[in-house]
């Protein structure tokens, strides 16, 4: 199956098509992560997670050209960023002071603390929201599907009817936001 | 402009579908119109949290398809076995050298986190309410929980050990490992947590949180700066913590 094909069955919210190209993209991948990095299983699992996770949000938004590069290739130029990033952030790590952190923490502890309960709120409501509301909007701004993949794959009668749902479900929150009186950070 | 056209201009600013032009124009709007503004951090932060909550999904499905395929477990064994040897003698040596700088610095690192793990451990609260359970096993449950509300952990312990073992129930184990915690007995409180890691998706969060934290209490820094790596790489609920404890910890 051509790189195009497998992209265009995973934007239209094919699951399948996301759990081959996750196990196709696998193989290998450790061997090349200890060969070339010395990165342990653990390391590599968890760097294995954050590509992947990239490069299905990149496919989403479309950000890949498969005329550029093959999805391969496009993939491990994810991991290796990756890897730089770790590698870069371990080296910070050891270097950091924790007085310091925990001054800077402390400067900004009520406002930090403020915003996290509100979003905690808010997270909460929509994690409760059920469907098709969480899923509709799980669709459209995370997955980046159009409105009318939308309506195909939830069964609406048209684009129309999926943004007419979409726009009370937006309605919902914003009554939630204020109902609860959450204080959105500005 | 009526509302659905001012959020779908919200929409497409922040989806990144505006050209420079509009975007420049939708700036200037936002500083005039206070509405709008409002519309728009609300629109901002509703669409990070659905961002994330969509993230958290596909992690989740991530891993339910590692151990569909098995994608990690024999690469994790192979892996092992094959990294072993090689490392072996280097392994030997720069253990020799650590251990005695690490004699010198244990005493006090372990007063670090030690501090650390009472700063950030709190018994998770009681949210057991509804459970259904039979008559008895009701006024056992109900008897431990009220023990541990009242901070009685040891108590509670000897509540919870009075009801019979389930493996299906998850909260009794939560709870156990919590009070295990609070009274500093973090095997126990290991071996509960991972009897129901993976089993409560509302409170799998939690349940790696105090995984982590367990692995503080027993002094056992790598693993709990791999699981609060874990943690703060995610969408957890306890990533902000996380993150924080990760940096303050003393390893």
């Amino acid at each position: 199956m051509s790189d195009a094909l497998i992209v265009e069955e995973i934007r239209a919210g094919d699951e399948r098509a996301v759990k081959q190209l996750y196990k196709s993209l696998n193989d290998g991948f450790n061997h090349w992560t200890f060969r070339n990095y010395q990165l342990s299983s653990h390391q590599a699992k968890e760097i294995y997670h954050h590509s992947f996770i990239i490069l299905y949000e990149n496919l989403m938004a479309n950000r890949f050209q498969s005329e550029s590069s093959s999805l391969k290739t496009y993939f491990y130029a994810i991991a290796k960023n990756k890897i730089r990033e770790m590698l870069r952030a371990n080296s910070k790590w050891h270097e950091l002071d924790g007085k310091e952190y925990l001054l800077q923490y402390e400067e900004n502890k009520d406002e930090n603390m403020l915003h996290e309960e509100n979003e905690a709120v808010l997270e909460r409501f929509l994690n409760k929201m059920g469907d098709p509301c969480r899923s509709l909007l799980i669709k459209y701004y995370y997955q980046k599907m159009s409105m009318a993949q939308i309506a195909d794959s939830m069964g609406y009668k048209n684009e129309q009817s999926a943004k007419n749902q979409k726009y009370k479900c937006l309605q919902r929150i914003r009554k939630a936001i204020n109902d609860n009186k959450i204080s959105i950070k500005r | 402009m009526n509302e659905a056209e001012k959020i779908e201009l919200v929409e497409r600013y922040l989806m990144g579908q505006m050209s420079d032009a509009e975007k420049i124009s939708f700036s200037k709007k936002l500083e005039d119109d206070a509405s709008l503004k409002q519309l728009f951090e609300e629109m901002k932060t509703t669409i990070g949290i659905i961002n994330s909550i969509g993230r958290e999904e596909l992690i989740m499905k991530i891993k339910q398809w590692d151990n569909e395929l098995g994608t990690y477990a024999s690469i994790e064994k192979a892996q092992s076995r094959k990294q072993a040897l090689p490392y072996l003698l280097g392994i030997a040596a720069t253990v020799i050298l650590f251990v005695m700088a690490a004699i010198l610095f244990s005493v006090h690192k372990q007063t670090d986190n030690i501090q650390l793990f009472a700063e950030y451990f709190e018994p998770y609260p009681d949210i057991s309410g509804s459970a259904e359970r039979g008559s008895k096993e009701a006024d056992i449950w109900t008897s431990a929980m009220k023990k541990y509300n009242a901070n009685s952990y040891n108590e509670a312990l000897q509540a919870f050990d009075m009801m019979e073992e389930d493996p299906e129930e998850h909260l009794l184990h939560f709870y156990k490992a919590n009070a295990y915690l609070a009274t500093q007995q973090p095997d126990m409180a290991r071996t509960s947590l991972e009897k129901i890691k993976g089993k409560i998706p509302p409170l799998n969060d939690q349940i790696e949180w105090y995984l982590a934290l367990t692995h503080l209490q027993e002094n056992n820094y790598e693993h709990a700066a791999l699981a609060l790596e874990s943690i703060k790489d995610s969408n957890s609920s306890y990533q902000r913590k996380a993150r924080k404890l990760h940096k303050q910890l003393k390893r």
